[in-house]
């Protein structure tokens, strides 16, 4: 992936479609070797784009979901215990217990977390690391993940510094529930990620579900479109779009009308108070203008 | 392929960065250098992909991207002289002389509604209508406002008394206690050491909580006269308990009053705030107000892992729409933000000041502080480490409490809890 086309129809081929200036923003980023921090609205394929960058760099996805209260030993590493005591064990029973300190604190003992996972390449090739949801995680976790994404070594007391070869390809995503600090912002390279245009949301459809009917999917998109245009307490993603799309097809509907509309509402709206806003008359204006345009 | 003259192209670089912060965005040496690096490795003739790229290692924020574009194209289209078709084919000699901005180049400065002061036609009529009282009812349910000075000075003792509100945290780290949840094998195998590399004693973890840092916004301002003093005598209070806990005073302009709070004794403490605040008792811009807070205090004092606690009845002359916006930017930099009105106590309560209705969408909670129950209420919320944990400990043996008292405060507090709290038992 050496030029931003590569980026860009490497993402492709598997089903991404990704905009220029994302193409640039992933490419920079795995040119610098600089962790790319992706901020948008829930349902817009930030999550997706890791997962398919490790697909086209053909090497592993590593993900670690961050939540509050994350801490090192579910994201870094944790002694395997019961398997050092039965170590112990084992050893005692062959009369070997002084040696007991010196071989349970090896590698075969440790459990490696998703952050000490990625700092081992697999056949040369460093592995992408998604750091999901960062926001979600406590200060104190971000503090330390600063830690790791400047110098990509982890130390483990009884074992020593554990250094990455070659850095993994590391990317965060927020969903923006509070500020990321800014320690940890100017660490990386940094993308918004929009709603796509319409074409762009075809496209993408399309490449996800070929099979679906051309006039099926420029009317759910325009639907889509139209209801993002509204006051709704939550828009529906692209994520939203797909898996509408595909309970269309599911349900047999080559076109939307009103009445497969009004009962498949719930996959695109996830509130109660949206889904009573648009059933009716909302959704009926929007299925003309949908059918008009496609 | 377009060549730049790299010594130039530097300076440049570093003199649109100085642009980018005149203009408020946040860049510093780091992305200049991966900015100079990036045009490196990339094809110049495309304008677009450049933007793209400088837009991505420059901006840290949505809000900064259409002024870095707009600075981009106005900085880059004056600075053909840059290109070189050939390399070096012009001694770089000027080094960084030309890089300063010139003054063509007008950074289109962000949004700043200055002070928009335009009193909001008329603000909607606004009837409370006051909680009805029985006359076996209990200081702690009357309203600040409704009580004699006596019966403030008891409702003070009050507050020393109040589940002092230790707001925490999950820490990173994890401490052995008898009711952790989680077998802790380190210290085992360490203490087997002493029993032959018998296992003896089970120990169990869980994780440390340290506090969680507070801050309380408190509005002085005329509409609130009655209730400021209790609110800073909450603040008092809270300070001494969690030293974390930050103080701010506003009305027309904000006032940090964390220090002058610090006085052990509460007259003293809130002796030293009144002579420190100039706005005492006149209007209120809340907006302004949490904007410089936002600006100004946010990431200093406070702590995106904190809860913000407002206290306002939402009565304000500046900008409605800005109240709005500053309240999401306070929503994003903490963990929680609570707002507490004075006026939610009344039955049927709307949030209907142009102020309060802005800020009302981005609030966690919006709740009640017309007497000391409400308070109460509101430590416990503080206390609980997880939200919808268990109320304070003290609440639930507090001697003044009658049933039916409890009876309203475990309403309350239930809606709280989420289902799978764990029962105290």
């Amino acid at each position: 992936m050496d030029s931003i086309d590569a980026v860009e129809s490497g993402l492709r081929e598997r089903g991404y479609v990704a905009d220029r200036a994302l193409a640039t923003a992933v490419f920079l980023g795995l040119r610098l070797g600089r962790p790319l921090l992706l901020e948008g609205e829930a349902g817009v394929g930030k999550t997706e784009l890791a997962k398919v960058l490790a697909e086209a760099l053909g090497t592993r996805l590593i993900r670690l979901q961050c939540y509050e209260g994350l801490d090192v030993n579910n994201a870094v590493y944790e002694w395997n215990y019961p398997r050092q005591m039965l170590e112990i064990r084992l050893l005692e029973a062959r009369g070997m217990a002084d040696q007991a300190a010196r071989q349970i604190f090896g590698p075969d003992f440790l459990i490696r977390r998703p952050l000490l996972q990625a700092l081992e390449a697999v056949d040369g090739k460093p592995p992408v690391l998604l750091i999901d949801e960062v926001d979600r995680a406590d200060e104190p976790f971000e503090a330390y993940l600063l830690e790791i994404l400047s110098d990509y070594q982890v130390t483990v007391p009884e074992i020593g510094t554990i250094k990455a070869e070659t850095p993994p390809h590391v990317i965060l995503t927020s969903n923006r529930t509070r500020e990321v600090h800014d320690a940890l912002k100017r660490r990386c390279l940094y993308h918004w990620i929009d709603y796509p245009s319409s074409e762009r949301e075809v496209e993408i459809v399309l490449s996800r579900i070929p099979e679906a009917p051309r006039v099926l999917v420029g009317q759910v998109v325009a639907f889509v479109q139209g209801l993002r245009q509204g006051d709704l307490s939550k828009l529906p993603g692209v994520a939203e779009t797909l898996d509408w799309a595909a309970a269309l097809m599911a349900l047999g509907a080559g076109e939307l009308d009103d009445p497969v509309v009004d009962a498949t509402l719930g996959v695109i709206l996830k509130y109660e108070e949206d889904v009573h806003r648009v059933r009716g008359d909302e959704a009926g204006r929007l299925v003309a203008a949908a059918r008009e345009v496609a | 392929m377009i060549q730049l003259d790299p010594e130039r192209l530097l300076a440049a670089a570093v003199g649109f960065g100085r642009e980018l912060r005149a203009a408020g965005v946040a860049v510093a040496m780091p992305q200049t250098l991966d900015f100079v690096r990036a045009l490196g490795v990339m094809d110049l003739g495309e304008r677009a992909d450049v933007r793209s790229a400088s837009r991505s290692i420059h901006v840290r924020r949505r809000e900064d991207v259409e002024v870095h574009d707009a600075l981009f194209d106005s900085f880059w289209s004056a600075r053909r002289e840059l290109i070189v078709s050939k390399p070096s084919s012009e001694a770089p000699h000027r080094g960084a002389s030309g890089q300063g901005p010139d003054g063509s180049v007008t950074p289109p400065r962000r949004a700043h509604p200055g002070t928009a002061r335009d009193s909001t036609s008329a603000a909607p009529a606004f009837v409370v209508s006051r909680r009805s009282y029985s006359r076996e009812e209990l200081l702690r349910q009357r309203d600040f406002d409704r009580m004699t000075p006596d019966e403030l000075r008891e409702a003070e003792r009050l507050f020393d008394r109040l589940a002092t509100s230790l707001a925490t945290r999950p820490a990173r780290r994890y401490e052995i206690h008898a009711h952790g949840t989680r077998l802790a094998p380190r210290p085992m195998l360490r203490r087997s050491v002493a029993t032959g590399g018998e296992l003896v004693d089970w120990l169990w973890r869980r994780p440390r909580v340290v506090p969680r840092p507070v801050t309380l916004l408190i509005d002085v301002s005329g509409s609130m006269e009655s209730h400021a003093r209790m609110m800073l005598r909450f603040a008092h209070s809270l300070r001494r308990v969690n030293r974390r806990a930050e103080v701010f005073v506003f009305g027309t302009r904000l006032t940090r009053v964390t220090r002058a709070l610090a006085a052990r004794n509460a007259d003293e403490a809130l002796a030293r705030v009144s002579t420190e605040v100039a706005d005492w008792s006149g209007g209120t811009r809340i907006g302004d107000c949490l904007r410089e807070y936002n600006n100004r205090w946010a990431r200093r004092v406070g702590s995106s892992d904190g809860i913000v606690v407002v206290m306002s009845d939402g009565w304000d002359r500046g900008d409605p729409d800005l109240v709005g916006t500053e309240a999401m930017r306070l929503r994003r930099n903490c963990r929680r933000l609570l707002w507490l009105n004075p006026l939610a106590a009344a039955a049927g309560f709307e949030p209907l000041a142009a102020g309060m209705a802005a800020a009302a969408r981005h609030v966690d909670r919006l709740l009640p502080a017309g007497s000391l129950d409400d308070l109460e209420d509101l430590a416990g919320l503080l206390t609980a480490t997880r939200w919808g944990g268990r109320p304070s400990p003290q609440r639930q043996t507090s001697p003044e409490s009658t049933p039916a008292i409890k009876a309203r405060t475990v309403d309350r507090v239930a809606a709280d809890r989420r289902p799978d709290a764990t029962s105290p038992l």
